[in-house]
């Protein structure tokens, strides 16, 4: 059948390509997309054609394949040099092409369940486009432009992703509006577990470690578990080696706000000995000192933080293993400005406007501080099961351990020796998932998953309490594709059993409490042709109530407010529903996605009417309650790009988030946003190659949604933004170093965001220029 | 199929692992070490009459400032007391006197008294005592009560100031406070 088919169908390429000789001065490229086992032909493949030496990536055209698995592609302008074919249920092919040379060529693509399908099919396009939901993925190549910051710092880049910020050492990512609890960040295959809940504490992640992010917004918890409500952070590792041999990249970075410097070592690979082992090391560091805002220097802001992390894994025709092993340490000051006592020490800080005493810049690190040390193991293996598919084992086991250490014992000026507090978080987890052999265009996996936690009090201090929780789910999701469409669905159930120590004057309670939802979620995504391609969902999600939530009683310190939880509080549900818009055109790219989530006992602090009286002064006082919730809005963003070496983009995230119980907006929702870029792309000049100049405004608008008299003081005002970046490949021998230079507010603006935690205190950073080097070496693969 | 019985193994070995390791995370019985102030007392000698003393205490009874008592200051119109403050952490079994250890910091705490109410004005406290700068620190103090003001109410506020960031001057405020209180009076 197929040795009879070919000839006709080259027959028909030929016409085609004849035809096209004769009607304009333009290339056509032509091939075919084979299955690499039985040689059929493949329908309904996505081909994308792009230039390479375009670093932004938009000069691209795309289409799909016929019936046969034959493509054909009009040329214009653009002399592509790089195909990327992209078909489910196969691994996308990436390959180098000639469209000058070459008449035809057939694309041989590999059945997916030979390579085992790893937690990310990599691959950016194609995992964006093929979504029902709203997702953006960033791969090696632009996170090597936001290389050295912490890892939510990066993600600002991501539309519909702002950031709380306890200065530069510490940044929360906040997915259209929610974070810490609301939001699951997938490290190396596992739900990365720390002690979420509390605003100043960062995700302990190495932020040189990921080679692919993967923001999802809105829920996931049919995917991702219950904690998903707000949207999924993936990070993946860069996949291990599989051809012989060994390299690396050494990356370096300064920056000159904080004076901080960055370093990161990765040595990966192959070896034939022990059955092709792979391996990969990396090591990195990052220290600074205090930052600086346009008018004075915040005491006590740097940091130092050291990972390491190792892998290896085998690879075979019937399965893989691989073992991920990780220890990340940071040691990082709080501003001393932000620390103080009662409600009219806030105050009088306000009225100020700047901090009490004003220091030179060091890169002392002193109390009050945080100490913390996450060890991370991940370990899967996946088995091909004869005909019916791939089983795969995940396993984490993680410990988080914070200290967080007092400006001084309460009544001396010595700093304690002892930390205020002291948590140990150890989260066991393990997933069983089935794979089946995709069968009728159903491509789907089930599976089981547990956890469980427990959270120990090392010393002194009873901010949260002991607790040990287990978590159970069973989950199966299903995706039926033919042609340009694809439907998905999926349902989990989880169930989760919870005893907390709670400690009030000295006697210990015991309290259990137990969970259980049922999620689902259906999704579809649709392919429209000419580049333009349409995702949308709707799915439900929940959440338990969090520890803090539960139990937290009296002072936080850094907020000057009295939080009260409440021990009957139920899981929060969501039903949201998401709509995205892409397009691929040869001038225009575009990316747009609105959303509502509506969310039922979602869980907030309440203000209560007459203010909490302590020995300490008398604060607004917070109880943990319940109401219904909804947020909507939309982000998205859009390129156009009018010559080969210009485009200018625009980047924005609108938010309206409610209580609608109370009828008045939530607190601390980040602002509407918007980003302007101009952009320059040059192949090559002045011997470099690669060169990119690019020129961006940032507007954020002032927060004018808040529920009026609960916070201390309004929202700050809005600002601009201006930032430079200029970057270029310098070939030297066998070996292509980037580097970069960028300057983070160019005019050196004074402003405060209202998702800063000292925005009561001090402004934000001024001018930060940042210089970045990432120098590849070895073989390459 | 040894590859598929490993994996399996493995996955019920850590499940195993899951159940043994059920006491790992035990409750403690220690409510917290942190040093906190959970009682103040404040009592005030007649000069002329010692026998004369007026006491209030101001009492944190669960450390964490949900359940307070709050004494009334009596006074006698037309008197002139000397004062001290006692600050203990009184969920400690014995109560740990906190006074002693402001003794030894004086240079960098000071107290700060005021009036509100309808006696605004016709108490005056005046803070006798002074650390090695010579600056106030508060531990002892006079209370003067005007004649005539029998009948009338008001509060006294109590503020204790910690310095560390900003230095002692012996006027300004610091932006630590270790207390905020204020206690009800009342004259005679």
């Amino acid at each position: 059948m197929y040795s009879f088919m070919k000839p006709v169908r080259w027959l028909l390429i030929a016409i085609l390509l004849s035809a096209s000789l004769f009607a304009q001065n333009s290339t056509r490229y032509a091939g075919q997309v084979i299955d690499g086992d039985t040689g059929k032909g493949l329908p309904g493949a996505s081909i994308v054609l792009q230039s390479s030496r375009n670093r932004t990536s938009n000069q691209i055209i795309g289409t799909t394949s016929d019936e046969d698995g034959v493509f054909l592609l009009e040329l214009q302008s653009l002399l592509p040099d790089s195909i990327e074919i992209i078909y489910l249920g196969y691994e996308t092919l990436l390959a180098e092409i000639f469209p000058d040379r070459e008449e035809d060529r057939v694309f041989q693509l590999t059945s997916i369940l030979i390579e085992i399908i790893e937690e990310t099919t990599f691959g950016q396009r194609n995992l964006e486009k093929e979504s029902s939901q709203s997702l953006t993925v960033l791969n090696e190549k632009e996170l090597e432009r936001i290389r050295g910051q912490t890892l939510a710092e990066g993600l600002k880049e991501v539309a519909g992703v702002t950031v709380l910020q306890t200065g530069p050492a510490v940044s929360k990512p906040v997915i259209r509006g929610l974070h810490s609890q609301r939001i699951t960040i997938m490290n190396a295959g596992v739900a990365q577990e720390g002690q979420q809940w509390g605003g100043d504490h960062g995700p302990a992640i190495d932020p040189f470690a990921p080679a692919q992010i993967e923001v999802l917004r809105g829920p996931a918890t049919v995917q991702y578990g219950s904690n998903a409500i707000g949207g999924v952070i993936k990070l993946s590792p860069k996949r291990l080696r599989s051809s012989y041999g060994v390299a690396g990249k050494f990356n370096l970075n300064g920056f000159s706000n904080n004076r901080q410097g960055a370093a990161s070592l990765l040595i990966e690979g192959r070896t034939e000995r022990f059955n092709g082992l792979s391996w990969r090391m990396q090591g990195s560091s990052r220290r600074a000192g205090d930052a600086q805002t346009p008018g004075y220097v915040l005491n006590n802001t740097g940091f130092a933080e050291f990972s390491g992390a190792a892998t290896v894994g085998f690879q075979r025709e019937s399965g893989s293993v691989r073992a991920y092993y990780s220890h990340f340490n940071t040691d990082l000051g709080i501003f001393r400005g932000a620390h103080i006592g009662t409600l009219n020490d806030l105050e009088r800080a306000l009225e100020r406007g700047e901090p009490a005493r004003l220091n030179s810049f060091s890169y002392e690190i002193d109390a009050p501080k945080q100490s913390i040390s996450h060890r991370l193991l991940s370990v899967f293996a996946g088995q091909r099961i004869g005909h019916l598919g791939m089983l795969e084992m995940q396993y984490g086991w993680q410990q988080n351990h914070r200290q967080e250490f007092d400006a001084h014992s309460r009544f001396s000026s010595e700093p304690p020796k002892e930390a205020a507090f002291d948590l140990e978080l150890t989260t066991y987890s393990g997933d069983l998932t089935f794979r089946h052999t995709p069968a009728n265009n159903f491509f789907g996996s089930f599976g089981v998953s547990f956890s469980r936690q427990g959270n120990a009090r090392q010393s002194s201090g009873s901010l949260i309490p002991n607790f040990r929780a287990y978590n159970a789910a069973v989950f199966a999701l299903e995706k039926w594709t033919t042609g340009n469409l694809t439907l998905e669905a999926g349902a989990r159930y989880q169930y989760r059993w919870q005893k907390a120590f709670v400690e009030r004057v000295g006697a210990v309670t015991e309290d259990t409490n137990t969970y259980q939802n049922l999620s689902g979620a259906v999704g579809l995504n649709y392919q429209l042709g000419a580049g333009w391609s349409l995702g949308t969902n709707i799915g439900t999600a929940w959440r338990p109530p969090g520890i803090n939530e539960l139990y937290s009683q009296g002072l936080h310190h850094g907020s000057a407010q009295c939080e009260f939880g409440n021990e009957n509080l139920t899981s929060e549900s969501s039903l949201s529903a998401d709509i995205s818009v892409r397009h691929e055109g040869e001038r225009i790219q575009l990316s747009v996605s609105a959303y509502n989530n509506s969310i039922t006992d979602f869980i907030y602090l309440q203000p209560r009417e007459n203010l909490c009286v302590t020995i300490r002064g008398a604060f607004p006082g917070f109880d943990y309650a319940q109401a219904n919730a909804r947020l909507r809005g939309f982000e998205g963003e859009f390129f156009f790009h009018p010559t080969l070496t210009y485009q200018v983009g625009l980047r924005g995230s609108f938010l309206l988030a409610d209580n609608l119980d109370a009828d008045e907006p939530l607190i601390y929702m980040p602002a509407n946003r918007m980003r302007l870029m101009h952009e320059f792309h040059l192949p090559t000049a002045l011997g470099l190659d690669e060169l990119f100049l690019s020129y961006q405004t940032d507007f954020v608008a002032r927060q004018d949604r808040f529920p009026a008299g609960q916070d201390i003081v309004d929202p700050p005002d809005g600002y601009v933004l201006h930032n430079l970046e200029f970057g270029a490949e310098m070939p030297i021998g066998n070996t292509t170093p980037r580097f970069s230079i960028s300057v983070r507010n160019i005019l050196d603006a004074s402003y405060r965001s209202y998702q800063s935690r000292y925005r009561y205190f001090a402004d934000d950073p001024g001018r930060d220029i940042v210089l970045r080097v990432a120098i590849p070496f070895g073989q390459e693969e | 199929m040894a590859f598929i019985r490993s994996i399996l193994f493995v996955f019920f070995a850590g499940l195993i692992f899951f159940a043994c390791s059920e006491d790992s995370v035990s409750p403690s019985d220690d409510p917290g070490e942190e040093e906190l102030i959970s009682r103040v007392t404040i009592t005030l000698t007649d000069t002329s009459n010692p026998a004369n003393q007026a006491t209030a205490i101001w009492d944190d009874t669960d450390g964490d400032g949900t359940a307070n008592t709050i004494g009334t200051l009596t006074l006698t119109a037309g008197a002139t007391y000397t004062g001290t403050i006692l600050l203990e952490n009184a969920l400690e079994s014995p109560a740990e006197n906190i006074t002693l250890e402001i003794e030894e910091e004086d240079d960098e705490h000071q107290f700060f008294y005021s009036v509100t109410g309808d006696l605004d004005g016709d108490i005056t406290l005046a803070i006798t005592d002074t650390d090695d700068n010579n600056y106030p620190v508060g531990l002892e103090y006079t209370v003067a009560v005007a004649a005539g003001v029998a009948g009338q109410t008001g509060e006294m506020g109590i503020i204790l100031y910690h310095y560390d960031d900003v230095v002692k001057d012996g006027v300004s405020p610091s932006d630590e406070s270790d207390i905020d209180i204020s206690i009800p009076l009342t004259v005679n």
